[in-house]
């Protein structure tokens, strides 16, 4: 074998031995990762028990996820509501990582979840001074809802249309302020709004009830009629469907 | 069109399918979209722009191409994905410019427009894939002896992002090696490139704050923000020191579902060494193709090493995507001779064995290309982990 063939050689040896311990060094990373995209996606499927599993397992591959594992964490509590297990969560992701939005975006969330909503406006505001773009479309709409929730429908159009212009693709800002424009009388305004939420979600049944009962205000009710009926084919929930039922009967008995 | 163009057409052709179904199929943000799309949206709303260690103008692509094409995901990601098919005909046009056989062209093209990094950032919302193409048309302009313009081409991508002034670098580095007696040349590109930098700084900013700046202020808040963000000052996921990028196969996920995996393609990335040691031998031998994509990986990549060991400055394995044209070039070579060789066996079953493992690396590139990308289900899905 001549000096060239051995030179090749020793250089593939040498390049698949770098090659699989690189591989195996960087597995845990990965793994954790992976590990963390699963508990979101079983988060968001409702697999809660699951979801808190694969954050744990995250957080064993990877301690250095520990900000990121309790906020994650933290959602899933709060999606259950257990909103005291939330915001320890919460707290926790501050303590260690204290300049990331997410935590303080989450805790809001959770705040919004206790009824506090004096620190919800407070972790809000915050993130909205540090403009933080990546939280800050979100935090305006906690806000928003914050305020709404406090009947300031003035602050919470004023944020819901901050949140708009900063997450033009989300339904739900258009469908929260048009709730706010309906709760004073600005029916004309809600019905643009929640006819722009349905055009980004279509298959969100609350919009087209919500949208009925600004139509009926506003006094359009071939339209109120239209949406209640729609909203009765796209509900699951038996109660809220004998209700819309109920409307329409209202509607049409009333002429 | 020429027949001789016609792989470059149908490899721009896939590519682009493969953008726009990714892109439909990804209705929210992908990571740091969050950041750049919600910023452009500030500005169209006449807040300005709220980052301010970034230079204007990639943002003004992104600002024109919501304006547009609709704040949705193709119009977010239209210029972007337009940006990076260029990206592709010019690694091309390159690698006609350095002479390279006609097979090394495509091979190179092939796999550049293949490779997962190079993908995944020119097609979504960020601000990278500006600064990379333009800076490969400064490339281009330059071995095509057009110093003025390629200044200008180089000052446009410092001016989508700093780190574009590395093309800069790249061209200082090809011109030690391959063009020392004339200086005039790299001269004219660099003086070219700073007064085009500087003229059209405040211009761009203009544009999208409405207030006119002073060039020297801009750039000094640009470079005192962007250094602030080091390893010392906290943990990102998704940060990694430069070494580490080709010593150590660091996926990351921008996002799991649709997946959008931020990971040089393992093809290219196991050959990065190897290759890289291959083109100093040619460069030695005389390649002027060999010697510039040498200078092109230290301008772009090597010269990281020092900086993040330096400053401590917090570095992403996407910085690593200006870098991979050079590479993917240097792997044309070695694969274009690989093939040569071929010719040279007189055992039948050698040439065989050469052209199954040329043409079998070429099919695992794509293969990988595929299984990685957003259409495909997501390896958070199926990957066991225990």
């Amino acid at each position: 074998m001549n000096t060239k063939r051995v030179t090749v050689i020793a250089i593939g040896a040498l390049m698949v031995a770098l090659c699989t311990s690189a591989l195996c060094s960087s597995s845990a990373a990965f793994r954790a990762q992976i590990a963390q995209a699963r508990a979101v996606m079983a988060a968001r499927d409702g697999r809660y028990r699951e979801a808190l599993a694969e954050y744990d397992r995250e957080l064993a591959l990877d301690p250095r996820l520990a900000a990121s594992v309790a906020v994650g964490k933290a959602s899933v509590y709060a999606a259950v509501g257990e909103y005291d297990l939330a915001l320890s969560q919460c707290n926790l992701a501050i303590a260690v990582s204290p300049q990331e939005p997410p935590a303080y975006l989450t805790r809001a969330a959770v705040y919004l979840g206790k009824k506090d909503y004096q620190a919800a406006i407070e972790d809000c505001s915050r993130i909205i001074s540090a403009s933080a773009a990546i939280a800050l479309g979100q935090a305006y709409f906690i806000r928003g809802t914050a305020y709404a929730n406090m009947d300031n429908f003035t602050e919470a159009i004023k944020d819901f249309t901050y949140a708009i212009i900063l997450s033009t693709h989300k339904a739900e800002p258009y469908a929260s302020r048009a709730m706010a424009y309906g709760s004073v009388g600005n029916y004309d305004d809600a019905i643009a709004d929640f006819s722009r939420a349905i055009s980004l979600d279509r298959r969100r049944a609350a919009y087209y009830y919500n949208r009925g009962l600004s139509y009926e205000a506003a006094g359009m009710k071939p339209e109120a009629v239209a949406d209640f009926r729609k909203f009765i084919s796209l509900t699951d929930d038996s109660e809220w469907a004998t209700k819309a039922a109920a409307k329409i009967d209202e509607i049409q008995g009333g002429g | 069109m020429r027949w001789q163009h016609f792989p470059l057409a149908a490899i721009l052709l896939i590519s682009l399918v493969m953008h726009v179904a990714a892109a439909a199929a990804t209705p929210d943000l992908v990571f740091d979209e969050n950041y750049y799309v919600t910023e452009a949206r500030g500005i169209l709303a006449g807040w300005g722009p709220l980052y301010l260690e970034h230079p204007p103008l990639a943002k003004l692509f992104l600002v024109t191409s919501i304006r547009f094409f609709g704040d949705d995901p193709l119009g977010w990601r239209f210029f972007p994905i337009l940006c990076g098919t260029c990206s592709i005909v010019f690694v091309y046009l390159i690698c006609r410019e350095l002479t390279l056989p006609r097979r090394a062209v495509i091979i190179a093209t092939f796999l550049f427009a293949f490779e997962n990094l190079a993908f995944l950032q020119s097609g979504i919302a960020m601000l990278d894939v500006f600064s990379v193409t333009l800076m490969l048309g400064a490339f281009y302009l330059y071995l095509r002896s057009r110093y003025i313009a390629g200044g200008l081409a180089l000052a446009l991508s410092s001016l989508a992002k700093l780190a574009g002034v590395l093309g800069g670098l790249a061209v200082f580095l090809d011109w030690l090696v391959s063009n020392r007696k004339r200086p005039l040349t790299v001269l004219l590109l660099a003086s070219s490139a700073a007064i085009f930098f500087v003229a059209l700084f405040p211009l761009l900013d203009y544009a999208l704050s409405h207030r006119i700046g002073n060039p020297i202020g801009l750039l000094q808040t640009a470079l005192v923000r962007t250094a602030s963000l080091t390893f010392d000052t906290g943990f990102s996921p998704a940060a990694s020191p430069p070494a580490s990028w080709i010593l150590d196969y660091h996926p990351f996920f921008l996002v799991p579902l649709p997946q959008y995996l931020a990971a040089v393609s393992p093809t290219v990335w196991l050959m990065i060494v190897p290759v890289m040691i291959y083109m100093v031998s040619k460069t030695f031998k005389g390649s002027r193709a060999a010697a510039f994509s040498l200078a092109w990986f230290a301008g772009t990549y090597l010269i990281w090493i020092p900086v993040e060991a330096v400053t401590g400055r917090m570095t992403y394995l996407y910085y690593f995507y200006p870098t991979v044209g050079a590479v993917c070039i240097g792997l044309a070579l070695a694969l274009h001779d690989l093939l040569e060789a071929r010719r040279a066996k007189a055992v039948k079953y050698k040439r065989l064995l050469i052209s199954a493992a040329a043409y079998g690396y070429l099919a695992a590139h794509f293969a990988f290309w595929i299984v990685l990308s957003p259409v495909f289900p997501s390896l958070a899905l199926w990957l066991p982990i225990r």
